[in-house]
């Protein structure tokens, strides 16, 4: 078995058992109800996009300091998956935030709006990777990674920056009911291993894209 | 890449298994009816008893519906932007497959001869 199988399988193994935590053996919330079962995934999805940000601008600073190409790979791997936990976290928040508050979106939330920058600023990061090419691609998609960083506190804390409409207090995830804050412990496990899994298999496929563009190089200057 | 697959497709199987053997059939508890019936009363005080239990028990399945409907569609959302990230991922790869083998047909008469 390959690493990249088994990172899979670990990843099917932790998704199972946070997925049959969540829909068998957790109690329905008295209000929310049956919609509350998002918050498990949608609280985990954040968490590891947080992380997921961080890991893109230490992996950034580390190309910068050492030229390591392998680096520079991990910080483009985990910015994509960045922006797409970024996405299922703002995209899942709405069917939540439509159950619960009875309104899809809310441009007053400084949670909602500074999560939608946080989005943007990493798809411009993807856009600007997707575009650029050689050294200059390598050291400006890792200066904007670190940049980009600053958006993780902003994010985390904008309520306690700004005050909320109707998000709760930050921190307030921690006081959750015992067996709920198990589930989310265990979801955000299984999301972990998901993130762990993609990155390593984007990342290679971004090395051996790399190589081949040296060897077809190699080859036309031949 | 073929783990990834199959480890994309058996998470997703056991979601909309468990989500659905868990969350349906629709149905709503005795005490929120009768509780739903009593306020439907104070509000209509000339509905008959019969009729405000319809009314609740129609009232409080809807929003049951309305709820899991949300929630369907939050997980659907998840499982379809993590399967598109992987299609994009798998494209990737036989990009790759395919430069290299266009690699191993160009030095390949090379290193036969």
């Amino acid at each position: 078995m390959t690493k990249m199988q088994a990172g899979a399988v670990v990843s099917t193994l932790s998704v199972f058992t946070a997925l049959t935590v969540v829909f068998i053996f957790l109690p329905m919330e008295a209000e929310m109800l049956e919609a509350q079962k998002i918050f498990y995934f949608h609280v985990s999805f954040a968490f590891t996009m947080f992380l997921a940000c961080i890991v893109t601008a230490v992996a950034g600073g580390y190309y910068l300091a050492r030229r390591c190409a392998l680096a520079d790979a991990v910080a483009g791997a985990s910015a994509e998956a960045a922006f797409l936990f970024a996405s299922i976290v703002l995209l899942t928040g709405m069917c939540w935030a439509r159950s619960s508050w009875n309104v899809w979106w809310n441009w007053g939330e400084p949670r909602l709006t500074s999560m939608l920058a946080m989005w943007a600023i990493y798809g411009g990061y993807l856009l600007f990777r997707a575009n650029a090419r050689g050294e200059a691609r390598r050291r400006l998609s890792s200066v904007y990674g670190i940049a980009a960083c600053v958006m993780v506190p902003i994010v985390y804390y904008s309520i306690k920056l700004w005050g909320s409409v109707l998000h709760p207090p930050t921190g307030t995830i921690w006081n959750v009911e015992r067996s709920m804050l198990v589930g989310l412990l265990i979801s955000f496990a299984a999301v972990l291993c998901m993130y762990a899994a993609l990155t390593a298999l984007r990342a290679q496929i971004e090395t051996a894209e790399r190589r081949l563009e040296s060897l077809w190089q190699n080859e036309g200057r031949r | 890449m073929r783990a990834a697959w199959i480890a994309f497709a058996v998470s997703f199987a056991v979601c909309t298994t468990l989500a659905l053997t868990t969350a349906a059939p629709v149905g709503v508890m005795a005490e929120d009816v009768r509780a739903e019936a009593e306020a439907a009363q104070t509000n209509e005080p000339d509905l008959l008893p019969d009729e405000a239990i319809q009314k609740a028990a129609d009232h409080l399945e809807a929003k049951q519906r309305s709820r899991l409907t949300y929630l369907f569609t939050a997980y659907l959302i998840l499982w379809g932007l993590l399967g598109l990230y992987l299609y994009t991922l798998a494209r990737k790869q036989a990009r790759i497959d395919a430069e290299l083998k266009r690699l191993s047909e160009l030095y390949a008469p090379e290193d036969g001869g």
